[in-house]
Parts: C-alpha cells; sequence; structure tokens
C-alpha cells in the first residue's frame, strides 16, 4: 500500500515539474513575441524613478538636515543623476497643504562669485554664478491620471482637464534656490520656500510650497489644491531636478531654457506621487492579536475543566492508593 | 428536533407485549401505549426521511462536550464561508478583472466603495473575511489544545492545514484585486517570492501567460481554483469526522493507562441548532463592523512604489521581510506550514490533557508569541522599500 502511494506521488511530482518546464518553454517564444509587439506598439512607457512625496501628519520641520528622523525615517530618499553629473539624493514629505523637497548633492565649495544678476519670468532676480538648484514641473497630461474614479462625469472631467491645463498655464512651473539668498528659511515672491545648509561638502535644500489655496493653482474647480498634488495620483514625468556648482563653471545660465536646451534634453525626468496619510501603524493588529491570545487561554482553561472529571484529585488517589 | 430513545421504545413495547399475553389491563399502561404509538409513529419515515434519510444524517449521537462553544467554531466558520460566498457572488457581477483597461479593476471597486448597497456588500465580504481568518486560526487551536489531531484524526488535520492555506490564499488573492496600492504592493511581493522558488513558482509570475495579465488570473485564482481546492478538502474533513466522531478528552489515569471521557450524549442537530446560532451572532458582528467601518481602499496601485504594509494577517511577514529581505516571505511561509503538518506526526501519544502535554503546549505558545510580536512588530516598525530582486 505504501509503495502505491509513494508511486502516486513520484508520478505526480514528475508530471507537474515536466509540464511547467514545458510551459515554460513555450512561454520563451511567447514572452519574445510579446516584447517585440510592445516595442512597437504605442503602449510602450518609459521606466522613470518615482520621487514619493510621503504624508506627514503633525508639522513638517524645515531643517535641511538629512540626518534629522524626520527625513531619516519618514521620507523615502532616491538618487536621481543629474546635468554635469551631479547625482542628487531627493526626499519629499507633505501634509497635504505644502510639499517640501530636500536635495543634496555634493559640493566641494559653499563660496558664490558675486556676477551679474538675471530677471525671470520678468519677476525674480537671480544671480547667475551662484550655486542653486531648481525643481521643473512639466506635466505631461496626456499619461497623467486626473481621476482615480472612472465614471461618465469623471471621464467627462477628465477631457475638460485635459483642455484647462493647456501648456501656457502649467509653464513656468520651476522652483528655485540660489546660494545667493539667505540660507535660512526664505519666502520669493512666487512663495516657493527654502531653506539650505551647507555641510560635510555637501548642500542640502528644501526647497517647497504651498500646493493648497491656489498658490500653484492655474485652475480652480471646486477643489482647490493644484491637479498635479492632488494625492495618490501618478504624475508620470513630471519632474526635473538640476544643481549647478559655480566653481566647477556651472550656472543656472545653461539650464535656464529647458525646452531649448539640449542639456535638458537629456536629463531625465522623474515620476512623481504626492502620497495621501496611509494606515502605515495598523491598530487592526491588536484586537487580532487580542482575539487570538484570549481565546486560546480560554480554550485552554476549558480543555482543563473537561478533562478535570476524568483524573482523580490528589485526596482521591491517596484514598485509591490506600485501598 | 425530538431525540427517541429507542431503548425505551422497545423496552415500553415488550412489556405492553408480554402484558397483553396476560391479558392483563389498566389504565397506567394505555397511557402508555399511547406514547409508545406516537414514538413509533415517529420512528415511520416521513417523506422527506425515506428520501434524504434526514434523521440519518442529523440525528445520530455525538457527545454533549461537542457542543461548547469552542467545538462550534467549525460550524461558525462554514456559516461565515456562506456569507462570503453570497457576497462575493454579488461583488462579482460588478468587478472588472482586468489592470490595463479604463475603467479597469481599480475603478470598478471604487465605484461599487462608492454605491451605497454594494458598498455595504464589499464591507461584509471584508469584515467577513477577517472574521473567517481570525475563527481558522482559532478553531486550528482549539483542535491542538484538545489534542484532536491523534490518532485517527490525522488526515482531518491535515485537510484543516490545506484549509488554513486556502483561507489565506483566497484572503491574499482578494487584497490583490482591490488593485490599489495595497494590491499591487502584494502582488509585487508575490512575484519577487515566486521568483525564489523557480519552476516551482513560475504559474504566480507574469512570464507563465505573459499576454494575460496577471491580475485576470489572480482572480480566476480567486473565484475558481481556490474554491475547487478548498470545498473538496472540507468535504473530507467534514466527512472524516462524521466518522471518527468528535474527538473525546483522554488523560493518563494513575495506572498509566489511557481513560476516555463518557460523555452524555446529545443529537447531531443540537449541534447545527448550535453552529447556526453562533454563526448568526458572528454574522452580525460582522454587519456591525460593515457599517461602522469601510473596507479600506487606498489611490490607485503606482508600480514599483512601496508605501503601505500587508494586512494584520501577513503582517507577521513584514519585520522578517525587513530583515531578511524578500526571500524570508517564501521560507517562512513554508516553514509554518511544515510546522503545522508535523503536528501529528510529532505527538502521537494518546493523552489530550493539556497538562499532560507541557512540550506541545509550549510549543504552541511560543508560536503564538512570535505570530503576534512580529505582528507588532509589524505594525511599529516604519514603512520600507524592499528590494524584489
Ligand atoms: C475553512 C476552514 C475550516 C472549516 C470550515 C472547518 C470545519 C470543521 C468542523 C465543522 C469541525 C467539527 C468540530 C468543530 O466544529 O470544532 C472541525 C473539526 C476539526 N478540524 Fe476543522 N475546519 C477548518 C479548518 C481547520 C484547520 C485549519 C484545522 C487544523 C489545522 C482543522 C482541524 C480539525 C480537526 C483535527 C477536527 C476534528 C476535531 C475533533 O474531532 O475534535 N480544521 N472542522
Amino acid at each position: 500500500m505504501i509503495r502505491f502511494y509513494l508511486l502516486i506521488i513520484i508520478i505526480t511530482v514528475y508530471v507537474y515539474f515536466s509540464s511547467i518546464t514545458f510551459l515554460a518553454t513555450i512561454n520563451v517564444n511567447i514572452v519574445n513575441a510579446h516584447v517585440g509587439e510592445k516595442e512597437h506598439g504605442e503602449g510602450k512607457s518609459e521606466m522613470h524613478a518615482v520621487v514619493l512625496s510621503k504624508h506627514k501628519d503633525v508639522n513638517i520641520e524645515l531643517t535641511a538636515d538629512p540626518m534629522n528622523k524626520q527625513w531619516r525615517e519618514l521620507s523615502s530618499q532616491i538618487d536621481i543623476d543629474s546635468l554635469y553629473g551631479h547625482k542628487i539624493s531627493v526626499n519629499s514629505l507633505n501634509n497635504l497643504t505644502h510639499v517640501f523637497f530636500l536635495l543634496s548633492w555634493n559640493d566641494s565649495t559653499k563660496g558664490y562669485h558675486i556676477g551679474a544678476l538675471r530677471e525671470i519670468n520678468n519677476h525674480t532676480i537671480y544671480n547667475t554664478n551662484t550655486d542653486g538648484a531648481k525643481i521643473v514641473f512639466e506635466p505631461h497630461q496626456e499619461e497623467a491620471q486626473t481621476t482615480s474614479i472612472a465614471t461618465k462625469d469623471d471621464v467627462q472631467n477628465r477631457s475638460n482637464n485635459i483642455a484647462l491645463s493647456d501648456k501656457k498655464n502649467n509653464s513656468g512651473s520651476v522652483w528655485y534656490w540660489d546660494s545667493l539668498g539667505p540660507t535660512s528659511l526664505s519666502v520669493d515672491k512666487e512663495g516657493v520656500i527654502t531653506k539650505a545648509q551647507w555641510k560635510n561638502n555637501q548642500w542640502h535644500v528644501i526647497i517647497g510650497k504651498r500646493i493648497l489655496d491656489g498658490v500653484h493653482n492655474t485652475q480652480s474647480n471646486n477643489t482647490t489644491t493644484h491637479s498635479l498634488f492632488k494625492p495618490g495620483i501618478l504624475q508620470k514625468g513630471l519632474l526635473k531636478f538640476v544643481v549647478w556648482d559655480s566653481a566647477e563653471g556651472e550656472s543656472l545660465n545653461k539650464t535656464i531654457n529647458i525646452n531649448d536646451n539640449k542639456d535638458d534634453k537629456l536629463l531625465q525626468a522623474a515620476d512623481f506621487i504626492l502620497l495621501p496619510t496611509l494606515n502605515i501603524y495598523p491598530k487592526d493588529v491588536y484586537l487580532w492579536s487580542g482575539i487570538l491570545i484570549i481565546g486560546v487561554i480560554f480554550f485552554v482553561l476549558l480543555e482543563i475543566k473537561l478533562h478535570n472529571g476524568l483524573v482523580l484529585s490528589k485526596q482521591e488517589r491517596k484514598e485509591e492508593d490506600l485501598k | 428536533m425530538k431525540w427517541i430513545n429507542w431503548n425505551r421504545i422497545t423496552k415500553i413495547t415488550r412489556k405492553y407485549n408480554d402484558e397483553d399475553e396476560e391479558n392483563g389491563s389498566n389504565v397506567e399502561k394505555n397511557k402508555e401505549l399511547k406514547i409508545t404509538q406516537k414514538e413509533i409513529k415517529n420512528k415511520e419515515k416521513s417523506f422527506i426521511e425515506s428520501r434524504l434519510a434526514w434523521k440519518k444524517l442529523f440525528d445520530y449521537p455525538i457527545p454533549k462536550h461537542a457542543n461548547d462553544v469552542t467545538y462550534t467554531l467549525g460550524g461558525t466558520i462554514i456559516v461565515l464561508g456562506i456569507v462570503q460566498l453570497i457576497t462575493g457572488v454579488i461583488l462579482q457581477q460588478f468587478y472588472i478583472p482586468n489592470s490595463n483597461s479604463m475603467p479597469g479593476a481599480y475603478e470598478s471597486v471604487s465605484e461599487i466603495a462608492n454605491n451605497v448597497s454594494l458598498g455595504f456588500v464589499r464591507n461584509l465580504h471584508y469584515w467577513g473575511a477577517q472574521f473567517l481568518i481570525i475563527m481558522v486560526l482559532l478553531h486550528s487551536a482549539r483542535v491542538f489544545i484538545s489534542g484532536a489531531y491523534k490518532k485517527p484524526r490525522e488526515i482531518q488535520w491535515l485537510a484543516g492545514v490545506g484549509l488554513l492555506v486556502t483561507v489565506f490564499a483566497f484572503s491574499y488573492t482578494g487584497t490583490v484585486l482591490k488593485w490599489d496600492q495595497e494590491g499591487t504592493e502584494a502582488l509585487e511581493h508575490q512575484i519577487g517570492t515566486a521568483k525564489i522558488a523557480g519552476p516551482l513558482g513560475i504559474f504566480l509570475t507574469e512570464q507563465f501567460a505573459p499576454s494575460v495579465s496577471l491580475l485576470s488570473r489572480i482572480f480566476a485564482l480567486h473565484v475558481t481554483a481556490i474554491p475547487a481546492i478548498a470545498v473538496p478538502l472540507l468535504g473530507i474533513h467534514l466527512i472524516l469526522i462524521r466518522l471518527n466522531g468528535i474527538a473525546s478528552p483522554k488523560v493518563l489515569d494513575k495506572y498509566k493507562c489511557i481513560t476516555a471521557r463518557v460523555d452524555q450524549k446529545v443529537p447531531f442537530s443540537t449541534h447545527i441548532n448550535k453552529m447556526l446560532i453562533n454563526g448568526a451572532v458572528v454574522t452580525i458582528i460582522v454587519i456591525a463592523f460593515s457599517l461602522i467601518w469601510s473596507a479600506p481602499l487606498y489611490f490607485k496601485g503606482v508600480e514599483g512604489v512601496e508605501v503601505t504594509k500587508p494586512p494584520w494577517f501577513l503582517l507577521w511577514l513584514y519585520p522578517l521581510e525587513n530583515i531578511f529581505g524578500v526571500p524570508a516571505i517564501a521560507y517562512t511561509t513554508i516553514f509554518v506550514i511544515i510546522l503545522f503538518v508535523a503536528v501529528p506526526i510529532v505527538d502521537r501519544k494518546e493523552v489530550t490533557d493539556p497538562r499532560q502535554r507541557n512540550k506541545m503546549m509550549i510549543a504552541m505558545f511560543l508560536l503564538l508569541l512570535s505570530f503576534v510580536g512580529l505582528m507588532i512588530m509589524g505594525t511599529l516598525s516604519p514603512s520600507m522599500q524592499h528590494n524584489m530582486g
């Protein structure tokens, strides 16, 4: 009988393995065909780095110290290659009213050179020979998912959204910081909040902005949050990060015309997602753990009670022994 | 249903026949005769009885302790299983099992969640699943503590372990189906884990059928393959309980002999009643939970991003994954299944008294504490991005 069972087990295992391997070999062909198809098709989507702006319930501390617990534990860091061979570490946090980025990159000189001042977009004056950083927002509306729930209305809304947010409205979304200004907390005319720190041959710069109440809002619907900052919606290829080191002869100049400059075209865009509050400390665990522990203790007691009638008590045992 | 005492009927009938032979008659006798006739009439097979053997099925004697709450957990799980089936079939009508279409899986779940009555059905399905898992864990704990996995019930235990795995498989695939951030992350972990298993795991990756969305296949598992495994397993489980009877307490007495408890007998129908009542109570609790708390649904899943944590019944794997990496999920799962399978093989002594099975009890409490401890660690640790390899 045992031999019979063993035989059945062996046959089953054999059939399983051989069929799986067989299927796997067929699939190689299917995979190849599929991949080929995909390359020609329109559905091909580039893989970007994803910048996550994690949610912090309480106030975000405006400290540019990357070793601060807030940046170390709450945000998730991603390294992005940028122009001039700079590698930028990007962290981001939001509290649904503001979003902040912490950029860190190597730069062995804190110094800045006083140079010509330059006007950008007719309203801000920047020094062109300084160290600096900018975050460029370039929405790709065709790709961005502007709605998360597709009802009939939403499909309508979505086309409205695309219509509303034409290139003009969304261009010029560039947040700057440069080392001419104070490293302490400052807010520029466009409402961009910055704070910087130079430490151990590295710049650590916070760049952020209020995202509620239309500071960045060009399309006011009922909601006051800009569509780029709708929580939980992935914005494909939205962000570009650029930093420059004046000591190396780099400057904002070279990076100013995002659409014309060849270098900038080479610049890889990153996806962006602003995360809403997540249940990252799930409390239901305590409920189920409690039920389990109480249940098990109760079962043990009940089983002991069930067994009690059977086992002679000490007194009874003594009496039995005397007999 | 009334419990017929056959001994009494035969005794009275015999007494009546004897006395009849002596031609004696009195009021007392007539009274007894009437009762007996009634009981004999009961014995005559009714329409249903002759066709469905209803009484044979439901009126066989079982020991009284089988009606303790702890011994009705299995039946309560069946009731919850029926709730899951009904709510599941309703949800299935409105679900789009496709991750690539627009509207797709996530959009259909959002719509279900936003609709008042369908949202309630979804909540029922979610909370039903949570309670089902906890009840299955409690039921296996009860079986373990009462030593009911011992000879001749080893196969029952093994079928039970199979059911435990299917319950987890149901819950896991269900988590993926909503295709929100939690679902996508769960799927990515599945793919990462399946890769470790090599050819054995290929079934659970996209590679197996690249032209079909993996989500569609997970959906197929959730609604066809897993039930198709669970139902026969449950069949074996229940038939064996009927054949082997419910386990009775056994102790090692002072003569080092095994003494079994001989309990008062009650008809099985009383157990069915208990099971339905307890099932109704748990269902009411599930309804209450569903009215108060909605089933979670995060934003639409973003691939390559890891920001959520697994649901509680998988959360114990999370700290292990944080420390040892994704392979830990596969190895720990296999290890735990082996532990469960090993129980009736390791502990073969006949005693069932927990006090006489110290080692097994210690092992159980260690497992329970590590399960709970790891879950709490998982909840308290910051969320992390893992390398899927
Ligand atoms: C879907 C899950 C399950 C269902 C519906 C189920 C159902 C049942 C039912 C109705 C009984 C009768 C006694 C009672 O209710 O306590 C029972 C007994 C039993 N179950 Fe399960 N069960 C399930 C899972 C499990 C698991 C996970 C295990 C163990 C790992 C297990 C092992 C046993 C054993 C050994 C018995 C016999 C107990 C005895 O004779 O005292 N079952 N099961």
